[in-house]
């Protein structure tokens, strides 16, 4: 009887013991295991903090350019640091003296990941089927009349009127060149058949990059493998590779960053897109981690209600402009991987200049204010969007919330999503009185150039992002000029983008808040990182330029 | 006497009941959120025309109780619709994230309920020891302590500090391209069998246990404290005083007595249990990149992905008070005192 009762106790116990054995026994026998099979594949895990979108090299123009980037190529390859163009699919490309036609010469010995050769007639099929699917991206290639194919290695780009398509043929989106059998893969009747976008959103790649998709679950996991037949491996004009990149590149989506940063330390995975920034510190120290800084092309802005009053009234903005402590927010927003922005073209883009910077001076902001006949401050509260989740948003907001109380202007700080936020700013270039007054957003280049920031926020023609709807014949003028001088004469459309953002800075149609510092971390056991990641392909690491150390 | 048909027909009415309730709020609480899906649903660079095409389609023009008529209809015809956000159906969608929260609710309750019975009958046997004060404090701050940040603390102590359990995802990032692993079932640790891959199969485990202690966390503590005050009842009763005073042995008063007494009120409280570990999983999914239901109730949430968000709701509703009735009716065949 006594021995019976025991063991109904003991059963529990047993449970609990048999579990943990399992456990440990399994551990143990992995380590074995691990050490036993040494020819494994070497694998690099990236942690993202978002999914997936589509897997349409045409029209993707958003999260999924983080893996199109390495699987797929574009002629060109750009590198913003240098402010150098290097030659990937096409080995060298001329312009005519009208800067209307384009001659770009191919590359030889290229195969996609199907086998198929690179050609002239892939890229006039790549480039025709972006253009007149005309989604994501495709309006950057909007000057372009037709393409033709001169031979084999050798195509040419007529334009309507002139445009810098070198710069447009290394953008991060809508740029990158497939194989012509899609159509037989899919099915399709012809290059814009919607059986095509099936086809890839399937989860296939018909690219010639040095990865290849062989997985495709864009909420989960993409993995890639490494294509041994890549051209690149063995070109010595490239050089964005390694001779010990990893067989195996995953993307892995881990929405939470404080889990990256655990994923990290526990050698779970190699890098993080994301970890939080007040533990970087305590990062830096661990000498299995470490950690890589670049910066980048992303910019947080206020664009500033010109419509409406007060700030209609140009004193008040500029009063605005001169009470925000820049360094503060930039300390307490983002621990110092931030930059105070000179103007809204970013820090290391080609026409950013350091003149643009508003100084942080309350007496200055409050004779403004007076000059502007507000001596008492302004006597309703001013509307600030930002979008909903982004804690640097948050963080500056608030700062912008206390440091403008401090001159009497009161503002009423709200969070919106994103779809919200954007519906409510463009009602405003219908009835400006009902929208935002102040609206704060990242911006960050389609293609690198001053005029995707300079026309998309300030130009009077652009509904979508001009979303302080600052108006100025001048500054529309000095734009058009300039982007017709991109593909010719680069440093004359400098001097005229500076003069622009003269008129913006003089004007306050925005306040440039910060430009962005990227920050990476991730195992030591990586090096290269450095290189892997570049600010003109945001959020892309290059898997071929990874080192593994063993 | 078994239990009449009436009394099983009154619960599934009920579990009707309660499962159009809550949709029905949910429902009426993501109309009332001021959001613009049309813009999710048309895309990033739509028209005018293109938005006024979405609202169409989504009948964001019709007043909110036909949507809501619309959407009962289809509930009944088994449409579940289609996710504004991924556009995959979204009984697809739930059902391939559904298995991963079960395993991780289920393993994580039976650790519970275990667990939980042992420490509350120990606690209840040696009570005012101090066993019985540490059971009983663990039961209290056990279920005050948030379970996100308690599986923050477990990835910090057991991941990172001792190294002995790996941190995120059901199984190795890489299984699949270099073991070669295929979902069947859904429930990984079930896949790995049937596929024969032992090491995978413990890899499977060690993934699962972390976040299955963290979710054990208020199951066990509930269970613990029901124990506890049950048995230390049970053990003032008369005739086992009398026992004792015999000399009949504790083990043997709690094999025969005690716990047949316990196990009854015990299995009521089961649902409320389980409920507890369903809820548990949700919240740490993200943080264990756990990809079940409560991830993708999380991303539908962030999108403003209502169909999806209504139709998970749903379905843990339906979970749940499935479970609650079935509990019910085991209960009322127990104890015909509920019968009536």
């Amino acid at each position: 009887m006594n021995k019976k009762a025991i063991g109904k106790g003991l059963i529990v116990i047993i449970i609990l013991v048999v579990i943990i054995v399992a456990v440990l026994g399994g551990y143990y026998y992995s380590l074995l295991n691990s050490q036993q099979s040494q020819p494994k594949k070497t694998v690099v895990v990236y942690a993202s903090i978002s999914e997936m979108t589509s897997a349409d090299p045409s029209t993707e123009f958003s999260n999924s350019i983080m893996w199109l980037a390495f699987t797929y190529e574009r002629l060109i390859y750009y590198d913003p640091i240098q402010n150098k163009l290097i030659p990937e699919l096409a080995v060298s490309w001329e312009r005519s003296q009208d800067n209307l036609t384009w001659t770009f010469h191919l590359r030889h010995g290229v195969t996609f990941h199907d086998g198929s050769p690179l050609n002239a007639d892939a890229v006039i099929f790549s480039l025709n089927r972006t253009i007149t699917l005309g989604q994501g991206a495709a309006f950057l290639w909007a000057s372009v009349k037709s393409i033709e194919k001169v031979d084999d290695y050798t195509v040419r780009l007529h334009l309507n009127y002139p445009a810098p398509i070198d710069l447009i043929a290394s953008a991060a989106y809508a740029s990158y060149i497939f194989s012509p059998k899609v159509v037989q893969y899919a099915k399709a009747s012809n290059a814009t058949d919607p059986k095509i976008s099936d086809w890839f959103n399937a989860g296939n790649d018909a690219g010639s990059g040095p990865y290849k998709l062989i997985k495709w679950d864009p909420k989960n996991e993409v993995i890639f493998e490494k294509y041994s037949a890549w051209w690149g491996w063995n070109a010595t004009d490239y050089p964005l590779k390694s001779s010990s990149a990893p067989d195996i590149f995953t993307i892995k989506i881990v929405a939470d960053a404080v889990t990256q940063e655990n994923m990290l330390l526990a050698g779970q995975i190699q890098i993080a897109q994301q970890v939080p920034l007040e533990d970087l510190n305590n990062l830096k120290n661990n000498p299995n981690i470490q950690v890589v800084t670049k910066p980048s092309f992303q910019q947080l802005i206020l664009l500033l209600n010109t419509k409406k009053a007060p700030l209609d009234n140009v004193l008040v903005r500029e009063a605005i402009a001169h009470a925000i402590p820049y360094d503060d927010i930039v300390t307490v927003a983002r621990y110092g991987y931030a930059r105070v922005a000179s103007g809204p073209v970013p820090y290391g883009m080609w026409g950013h200049s350091d003149q643009f910077r508003y100084s942080y001076n309350l007496t200055l902001a409050k004779s403004l204010l007076v000059q502007a006949g507000y001596p008492n401050g302004i006597n309703r509260k001013l509307l600030l969007t930002y979008t909903t989740g982004d804690i640097y948003e948050k963080r500056s907001a608030e700062l912008i919330q206390s440091a403008l109380a401090q001159i009497g202007i009161q503002v009423d700080v709200r969070p919106l999503s994103w779809d919200e936020q954007w519906a409510l700013a463009k009602s405003g270039w219908e009835n400006p009185n009902n929208a935002q007054d102040i609206l704060m957003f990242y911006w960050w280049p389609t293609y690198n150039s001053p005029f995707d920031f300079l026309y998309n926020m300030f130009d009077s023609q652009s509904k979508d992002f001009n979303l302080g709807y600052f108006t100025n014949e001048t500054f529309d003028n000095l734009l058009s000029t300039a982007v017709t001088l991109e593909g010719s004469d680069r440093e004359k459309a400098t001097t005229l983008y500076l003069q622009a953002q003269q008129i913006i800075y003089e004007q306050v149609a925005g306040i440039p808040l910060w430009d962005m510092t990227y920050v990476i971390a991730a195992s030591s056991s990586l090096s290269n990182l450095d290189m892997a990641i570049n600010p003109a392909y945001p959020t892309v690491i290059f898997p071929q330029a990874l080192s593994l150390k063993s | 006497m078994p239990v009449s048909l009436r009394y099983v027909i009154k619960r599934i009415f009920y579990l009707f009941l309660v499962v159009l309730g809550v949709i029905t709020i949910v429902f009426i609480a993501t109309r009332i959120i001021p959001a613009h899906p049309e813009f999710l649903w048309a895309g990033p660079h739509a028209t005018e025309e293109q938005l006024q095409e979405a609202r169409n389609e989504l009948r964001l023009n019709d007043p909110i109780w036909v949507q809501y008529v619309y959407f009962i209809e289809n509930m009944l015809t088994f449409n579940f619709g289609i996710s504004w956000s991924s556009r995959h159906p979204i009984s697809q969608d739930i059902l391939s994230a559904l298995p991963a929260t079960l395993e991780l609710a289920i393993s994580g309750f039976i650790i519970g309920i275990l667990i939980g019975l042992f420490l509350g009958i120990r606690a209840a046997v040696k009570y005012g020891s101090i066993i019985d004060k540490f059971v009983r404090s663990l039961s209290i701050s056990g279920s005050a302590i948030p379970v996100f940040w308690l599986a923050l603390i477990f990835q910090l102590i057991l991941a990172i500090k001792l190294g002995i359990l790996p941190v995120g995802y059901r199984i190795d990032p890489n299984a699949e391209i270099l073991e070669g692993f295929q979902p069947i079932t859904g429930f990984y640790t079930i896949d790995t069998l049937i596929e024969g891959k032992f090491d995978l199969f413990l890899d499977v485990l060690k993934r699962l246990l972390m976040p299955a202690l963290v979710v054990s966390v208020y199951p066990l503590c509930l269970t613990a404290r029901m124990t506890r005050s049950l048995a230390l009842e049970t053990l003032q009763e008369d005739y086992v005083r009398n026992m004792r005073s015999w000399g009949v042995k504790d083990n043997v008063i709690i094999r025969k007595y005690v716990i047949k007494a316990v196990i009854p009120p015990l299995i009521a409280s089961l649902g409320l249990s389980f409920g507890y570990a369903l809820v548990g999983s949700f919240l740490v999914e993200v943080i264990f990149a756990w990809n079940g239901l409560g991830m993708y109730v999380v991303h539908a949430l962030a999108n403003y992905d209502f169909p999806a968000v209504i139709i998970s709701v749903m379905t843990v509703a339906i979970i749940y008070s499935s479970i609650n009735t079935v509990v019910d009716i085991l209960h009322a065949y127990l104890d015909p005192r509920i019968r009536l």
